[in-house]
């Protein structure tokens, strides 16, 4: 099959033995061509996983970790070919990500996110408000994670209206103007979810949201800390302004194609394009359904560079394939945190800080 | 100048220069005095005694090694300092210690030889350390300098701990005659890039790293429990400082033939992974993103010098290398270079200037003195037995410690 009709699929409607086909056979594609064209995959193929020439199971991918986008350059196009590179914030101070994607790549990574969301938001532009601050968009030279999920979602909406102004205010005036404007109409939001909850829940104002769809994304860390967890998070939302469909999504700039949206189990689902592997950390054996271990993310998508199969540092456990009670297809998850970073220390570190 | 924590003899904040060794300008303490003797084995009665600090083994080390039998055992080896005719030996001075923060008992070593020679100490303890076994180490000895019996010794410790603050370092460096700097090569550096009097004596411990050699003959001679205690020795040389104590090898020389070669690296990657599974307490989730990161950028910055990879688990890597290349230093918590050794010759074009330790199993005396020979003007400053890499001795990276911080006076 090609890729083109593979877009054309149902979302979520390709159940396991017909997605692992497809899939098995995309990935031999991307396996061999990126053992082509990317030294360092080649290298970690060779070294790590017995030189694969091809794969009969998913699970035989190799994969690389997440960290190696920060650390290295990979890509398996020529230099002139680079149409755009995504950097991902990271946490601060750390070295962020850099994926190389040319013009092919940039548009799949559009249109893979377009089958994805409007499968859940439906087809039509919905009036859209943003909530965070135009500012996060200055600079367009390099796109924070924040700025690109923003860029990313917007094309999904019209009329945007971003909520907080420059210095992180709300923009009340704004908003009523925004409201007036759009009475009882279906509603797009997007926002990271800590600056929803900071920034929407959180503050002095109430309006009517009861036909509106809020998609965020961004982890639940900040809110952890506030013990605000998934089902606090809905439910606050549905009493406060009658909001019912809100829909939690995890992607990752390193990965095109694995856009991961909340199902009615209220769990991360796979969307056609991509699967999930739970590993456990004592030896990367795949864990069975229900035990926790390092997610290895796995996409059919990524050509321009090698992140068809990254591990992540994300702790996670899979619930369930095929089964959602939503009639969702595919493997669904739990992110449960992030592998702490290694305490380490050697004889050197008296004044490192 | 700002202010800093001084943790013994009293706990309190106050200013650098109020600190107890400045209190006080009289040196009662000769070189190897017998109030010091005694009051270092108080200390160890003190710590072997103690409901909590009996249970860390590396504090327990540290107590045995304080005893007296010990300490007179380490004076006689040094008799020298004090029975020679054409010298007199005397305290060096002020010594300001500064402590590396991941091996959480070397201070007490650093500060007992420099009390031995009858010096008052400074030591600079990381604010990192938090560790509460090592505060409650604090608290003893400040109970101990607090007592009559030993109230002299308030003068001569001030432990204190405060910020990366230049003017503090600076200002403690010109109030000393001598500085012990642990902790590699960047405070290393940091500490000689300050200008201070040019006479100050500095004895420096910069990066190190270590190797283990396993003569294969001997070691297929062995019963399983033989082996098993092996494992056991050399889990404790490498994985109690996270594999990223100076002493703790990081690269495995294995010395027979190719067969041999492979038989050990599964059946011993075996034992010493089943021993690391139940004792090491490290987050395994966070060892395996470590170790597999590292492995990738071996991977892919020394393919060449990369042979096989070994890894049925994440508790322990072996990475086979040749010689083609530098290989990269380990990134710790059980990740160690393989190379097979057919020769000892051999071993030599592995060792430069920055190799401390030499840990072996299976090697005679003949073969310990061939190295010994063979790595003049090369590198290790000590070969010992595999499951000793980590013991302390006053003898440390070439210097004889007690010799450094004392001052031979012509008669």
């Amino acid at each position: 099959m090609e890729i083109a009709e593979y877009f054309d699929i149902e979302q979520y409607s390709l159940k396991k033995e017909d997605k692992q086909m497809y899939m098995i056979e995309f990935l031999n594609h991307l396996h061999k061509h990126h053992l082509m064209n990317s030294e360092e995959y080649r290298k970690v193929s060779q070294k790590i996983f017995n030189n694969i020439a091809e794969i009969k199971n998913i699970a035989d991918l190799p994969f690389l970790p997440i960290n190696a986008f920060k650390n290295f350059t990979l890509k398996s196009i020529p230099e002139e070919a680079v149409y755009k590179i995504i950097t991902s914030s990271g946490t601060t101070g750390s070295t962020p990500s850099r994926i190389f994607l040319d013009t092919e790549m940039a548009q799949m990574q559009t249109k893979a996110l377009s089958k994805i969301v409007t499968h859940v938001i439906g087809k039509e532009r919905l009036p859209m408000i943003i909530v965070d601050s135009q500012s996060v968009l200055k600079d367009r030279s390099t796109f924070s994670a924040r700025g690109a999920g923003i860029l990313g979602l917007s094309i999904f909406g019209k009329n945007h209206f971003y909520l907080l102004d420059k210095d992180f205010n709300v923009d009340f005036e704004g908003l009523n103007e925004f409201i007036a404007k759009n009475n009882g109409k279906k509603i797009l939001i997007f926002g990271f979810t800590f600056m929803v909850w900071q920034y929407l829940y959180l503050q002095n104002f109430n309006i009517d949201l009861s036909q509106s769809i809020l998609i965020h994304s961004g982890g639940w860390k900040k809110l952890q800390d506030i013990a605000v967890d998934n089902t606090i998070f809905k439910n606050s939302l549905q009493k406060k302004f009658g909001l019912s469909k809100v829909y939690n999504f995890y992607g990752m700039a390193e990965q095109v194609g694995s856009v991961f949206i909340e199902n009615s189990e209220g769990c991360l689902h796979c969307p056609n394009y991509s699967d999930i592997i739970i590993r456990n950390p004592k030896d990367f054996s795949v864990c069975k359904q229900g035990e926790e271990g390092l997610i290895q993310v796995i996409s059919i998508l990524p050509k321009s560079y090698p992140g068809h199969s990254i591990l992540t540092e994300d702790i996670g456990i899979c619930l369930g394939e095929d089964n959602a009670q939503n009639g969702w297809k595919g493997k669904y998850f739990k992110i449960l945190g992030r592998a702490k970073k290694a305490e380490i220390r050697g004889c050197s570190d008296t004044f490192n800080k | 100048m700002e202010n800093i924590n001084q943790l013994v003899p009293y706990n309190i904040e106050l200013s650098p220069d109020k600190i107890s060794v400045f209190q006080n300008s009289s040196f009662p303490l000769t070189v190897f005095d017998e109030r010091c003797i005694n009051f270092l084995n108080k200390l160890s009665q003190t710590i072997l005694k103690d409901p909590v600090l009996k249970n860390d083994p590396g504090i327990v080390a540290l107590g045995f090694w304080l005893r007296k039998s010990n300490i007179q055992k380490i004076i006689k080896e040094n008799e020298y300092l004090l029975t020679n005719n054409s010298f007199k030996t005397s305290p060096i001075g002020i010594v300001f210690h500064i402590c590396p923060s991941n091996v959480d008992t070397m201070f007490l070593y650093s500060l007992a030889l420099s009390l031995l020679m009858g010096n008052k100490n400074i030591l600079r303890i990381s604010s990192k350390s938090d560790l509460s076994n090592v505060n409650l180490l604090y608290f003893k000895i400040s109970e101990l300098v607090q007592s009559d019996e030993f109230q002299l010794f308030a003068y001569y410790i001030s432990i204190v701990s405060y910020g990366h603050i230049d003017n503090i370092n600076i200002f403690l460096s010109n109030q000393s005659h001598a500085r012990v700097i642990w902790g590699g090569d960047s405070t290393v550096k940091l500490f000689k890039s300050y200008q201070v009097k040019p006479r100050i004596k500095d004895i420096l411990f910069p990066n190190r790293k270590s190797f283990a050699l396993f003569k294969l003959d001997p070691y297929f001679g062995l019963s399983d429990n033989q082996k098993q205690e092996l494992a056991r020795k050399f889990y404790n040389d490498t994985y109690s400082f996270d594999q990223k104590g100076c002493s703790s090898a990081q690269v495995i020389f294995l010395l027979g033939d190719k067969d041999q070669f492979q038989n050990f690296k599964i059946e011993f990657h075996s034992i010493l992974s089943s021993y690391v599974k139940y004792n090491y307490k490290n987050d395994i989730t966070s060892l395996a993103s470590l170790k597999y990161n590292h492995l990738v950028s071996d991977i892919i910055d020394h393919n060449n010098s990369l042979e096989k990879i070994f890894i049925p688990d994440n508790y322990v890597y072996f990475i086979e290398i040749n010689e083609n290349e530098a290989y990269s230093e380990s990134c710790g918590g059980g990740y160690f270079y393989l190379y097979n050794l057919k020769s000892l010759e051999k071993l030599i074009s592995f060792i430069n200037w920055d190799v401390q330790t030499l840990s072996y199993f299976g090697l005679d005396d003949n073969e310990i003195n061939e190295i010994y020979q063979l790595s003049y003007a090369k590198g290790i400053d000590r070969i010992v037995p595999i499951g000793n890499a980590l013991d302390f001795n006053y003898i440390w990276d070439g210097y004889n410690i007690l010799d450094e911080l004392c001052v031979k006076k012509n008669l």
